[in-house]
């Protein structure tokens, strides 16, 4: 996972407190990589639409690295974001996590996994 | 899943501890009803209460047990109400959640076998629920109507909510996102903002804590204390902020100044119309040009305040009130806080522990007498560390198995309510000294003995009201049980203010059961120990409590089984007390080491008061040893071990008396050489020497040598006993029956 060769960035199926410390880990990797390989500015675009399990630590840590991205005058744009992941991040008055997200189905890149919506908040 | 087969065996793991937290849980709810029986419009513990049912439900809802859940349930409504003062506590509704309570802890225990919770239970059960419902009363309709009303929104009260999660949320296991979800089932969150710009950077971010604070209204018919319940598994540590419908601006002024710490908060409450910008602009405006002026900002809250001209006094009630929230808040934070400091060990691995301990401090004492004759100073010197931090050891070990009384106490809380009410009579119950802390075996092996003579307390001692007031007392009785440390020992006393103990009635059953020889009467003390004497019962009226004759017996076996004693005072007309004596561990003590001739004796160190010098030896003995001696101004009673035991030995041409004290007493033990403090590891004496009076048991010295060691109290009786006539002591008495033996079975230390 940790070879990237500059594809961008898919959000893993599951985002929550179990998986988010390799989850960080894999994203600061991706991040030093995308920078030694010179490229990362404007939009970076994450693919969103393999998410079905995610709680508020999945949430945080999405939060965590949209500001990592502010600091290098950089935005966070969702691709795609999974019906869990938006439930997830509307329940936690984290909406601002979604703007710019595109909603297009034809282009999930990480193979769209079967949508669960118990993840999500009612 | 994988997910699936972890959930599995971790519930089969983790039911285990559920139960014991569950039960712990049950038996706080028991004694808080308890409590509140006596002040029944004490809000904390209404609260506590709740807290803990609503904590039964939820873990046992985790576990899947529906029956819990569900029965619970009920059991939390009819709390809410109470919560909500819709109802009051009445005797009858403390009864019916007592019993409530009861079938709890039946389902708790059913979680382990399910096939035990049989049809009668179900009955019971399904009885209690319409009890149950119908003390709550209209609250199913009123609960109904709630959850139909969402869909006129407009008109419900909006609440304000303000919530930071601890930063071990996640680690606890609680997930904010169930939680606000299940907040939106309470009705609808219009608006709600997460404060953002407190989660840290990827680089920075611990991804297992929690950094998320919220702001959100929340419209809803519910009332703060379902609210509350929703953050119920976080609340200790999490900051919750509620904030009433109809609440002022001065209370969100004071929500800003009660977080310094999120900067934000203002423009967060903002932008979910908790407050106007203009208000918080002006407000912010004037801080920054206090500042400027270069006198101390003022708290952005007390501006807010000042300007949108709420009275001070509005404000100050706010403030109190989230004092008042918070510190309610602590009882319940304080428990569960404390308990993630608690280790639970097996109690066999502690026993395993404090038994090789014994070995050790043996080994050790060896070792010193060795090094002794050795006569070489270094390894003296070495040995001599070693012993001090054995003894160390040795205090440490046996404090981890002490614990408080009160505990066991307070379960006779319910035991004299449900008593009393089925006989009648009125009974207030008090406990004294419940911190007093003795070893966990003696305070296990001790509640039986202590229920027994608490019913029999109840049962024959208090008398009924009408009994009472006709003989001048007040209609309510009283029972007190206590509980100090004296000399080494456990001192526990069970007090009433009943009808006393009639010598001529004792004496007369005891003549005709042939305890005593007919027409013999005994000095009054001793008619009194004859109750304790097997088929001895006085009471007129056979009842299922006691009266049965048996019991009391058994009592005194089970006290002196852990080498104790029990003593039983009583005026007629004015109550009975019942003192039990217990040593407070039933495996190493601090001992002071005597010799007379060859023999080694033992005094327990914290009954030996001092040791002065005996005058010439033999000077005025009686022939049982005793006399008396003067020390500062008072006549101390003096018996000599030599006599009293029929030491053949000569005699030393110096002695010394070891004063010891035993309750108010004191008296003086003449004894020939003093070896000083001794760890010592008590054994049980063998059957053959338990009739040995005087005597707790032994222990082995470092060289292999056999040390008796004394019973304060006993011997002091024994040097006290009117001169019998011709006989010698060390004899037992199965002709005396009133003689207290004060020896230990054996197996039960070690």
């Amino acid at each position: 996972m940790s070879t990237h060769t500059l594809p961008s960035l898919s959000l893993p199926a599951e985002l929550t407190i179990y998986t988010a410390s390799e989850t960080r880990a894999s994203w600061l990797a991706w991040l030093a990589a995308e920078q030694t390989a010179g490229a990362g500015d404007g939009c970076c675009t994450v693919h969103a639409g393999a998410v079905d399990q995610v709680d508020a630590a999945g949430v945080q840590l999405l939060v965590a690295l949209s500001h990592t991205l502010a600091r290098q005058q950089r935005s966070l744009r969702l691709l795609d974001p999974s019906t869990p992941l938006r439930g997830a991040c509307e329940a936690l008055g984290a909406s601002a996590l979604l703007e710019g997200s595109t909603t297009n189905p034809g282009t999930t890149a990480a193979g769209t996994a079967a949508f669960d919506a118990s993840g999500a908040a009612a | 899943m994988k997910n699936a087969d972890m959930d599995t065996s971790f519930i089969a793991e983790a039911l285990p501890a559920f139960i014991s937290e569950a039960k712990e849980q049950v038996e706080a709810i028991e004694q808080l009803m308890l409590q509140l029986e006596d002040a029944p419009d004490d809000r904390e513990l209404l609260d506590a209460l709740f807290r803990c049912a609503h904590t039964v439900k939820g873990s046992a809802g985790i576990f899947g047990l529906d029956a819990v859940v569900g029965f619970t349930h009920h059991v939390e409504t009819l709390l809410d109400r109470l919560r909500d003062g819709k109802l009051s506590l009445t005797p009858e509704l403390s009864t019916l959640l007592l019993q409530c309570n009861d079938q709890i802890r039946l389902l708790v225990d059913a979680a382990l076998a399910p096939q035990a919770d049989d049809g009668p239970a179900q009955t019971t059960r399904a009885a209690l629920v319409a009890s149950l419902q119908a003390a709550s009363g209209d609250l199913a309709q009123h609960g109904a109507a709630s959850a139909d009303q969402p869909a006129q929104a407009g008109a419900m009260p909006r609440w304000h909510l303000s919530v930071q999660f601890g930063t071990e949320t996640f680690r606890n296991g609680m997930d904010p996102l169930a939680i606000l979800g299940y907040v939106a089932g309470l009705g609808e969150i219009p608006r709600r903002v997460c404060d953002l710009a407190a989660v840290p950077t990827l680089e920075a971010i611990d991804p297992e804590s929690c950094h998320l604070a919220f702001e959100f209204g929340l419209d809803t018919t519910a009332a703060r204390a379902e609210i509350e319940a929703a953050f119920s598994f976080v609340r200790d540590d999490c900051v919750l902020h509620l904030i009433d419908p109809n609440a002022t601006p001065g209370e969100f002024a004071a929500l800003i100044d009660a977080l310094p710490d999120s900067p934000r908060l203002g423009d967060m409450l903002v932008s979910i119309g908790a407050i106007t910008a203009g208000q918080l602009a002006q407000a912010l405006s004037r801080q920054a040009a206090e500042g400027a002026g270069g006198a101390p900002a003022r708290a952005l809250g007390e501006i807010l305040k000042s300007y949108t001209g709420v009275s001070a006094q509005v404000v100050d009630a706010a403030l109190q009130k989230q004092t008042r929230q918070r510190s309610a808040g602590v009882p319940a934070g304080a428990s569960p806080a404390d308990d993630n400091r608690y280790i639970r060990v097996h109690a066999d691995r502690l026993d395993a522990v404090i038994n090789l301990l014994g070995e050790l401090v043996t080994a050790s004492a060896g070792g010193l007498l060795l090094a002794r004759q050795s006569r070489q100073r270094a390894q003296v010197e070495a040995n001599h560390q070693i012993s001090g931090l054995v003894e160390e050891i040795r205090n440490g070990t046996l404090q981890l198995r002490m614990v408080p009384i009160g505990e066991t106490f307070s379960r006779f809380r319910r035991v004299v309510r449900d008593t009393a009410a089925e006989l009648g009579k009125d009974v207030v119950f008090e406990i004294v000294g419940g911190d007093t802390e003795l070893d966990k075996s003696v305070v296990e092996r001790i509640a039986d003995p202590l229920m027994h003579l608490v019913r029999n307390a109840l049962d024959h001692g208090l008398e009924a009201p009408a009994e009472r007031l006709a003989a001048g007392k007040p209609a309510q009785g009283k029972l007190t049980l206590s509980a100090c440390h004296e000399s080494g020992s456990i001192l526990i006393r069970i007090n009433d203010d009943g009808r006393g103990i009639h010598r001529d009635k004792v004496l007369k059953r005891a003549w005709d059961r042939g305890l005593v020889e007919p027409g013999v009467t005994p000095p009054d003390a001793d008619i009194l120990r004859l109750i304790f004497e097997p088929g001895f019962s006085t009471a007129e009226r056979v009842t299922n409590l006691s009266g049965r004759g048996v019991g009391m017996d058994v009592v005194r076996r089970n006290i002196e089984a852990l080498r104790g004693t029990v003593t039983v005072f009583s005026n007629v007309g004015e109550g009975s007390c019942i003192e039990i004596r217990l040593p407070l561990t039933l495996a190493i003590i601090d001992g002071f080491l005597v010799g007379v001739g060859a023999s080694k004796f033992i005094f327990p160190l914290d009954a030996v008061v001092e040791v002065i010098e005996a005058r010439p030896a033999g000077a005025g003995l009686d022939d049982r040893g005793r006399s008396l001696v003067e020390l500062r101004g008072q006549v101390l009673p003096v018996v000599s071990l030599r006599a009293l035991y029929g030491l053949e030995t000569p005699e030393p041409e110096r002695s010394s008396v070891v004063v010891i004290k035993t309750g108010t007493r004191r008296y003086g033990v003449v004894v020939d050489q003093l070896l000083g403090q001794h760890q010592t590891v008590i054994k049980p004496l063998g059957r053959m020497l338990r009739s040995l009076r005087g005597m707790s048991g032994s222990s082995i010295l470092g060289n292999g040598e056999v040390a008796l060691i004394f019973d304060v109290a006993t011997l002091c009786q024994l040097a006290e006993q009117p001169q019998p006539a011709a006989t010698r002591p060390p004899r037992t008495g199965r002709d005396n029956p009133q003689f207290t033996h004060n020896t230990s079975t054996e197996g039960q230390t070690s």
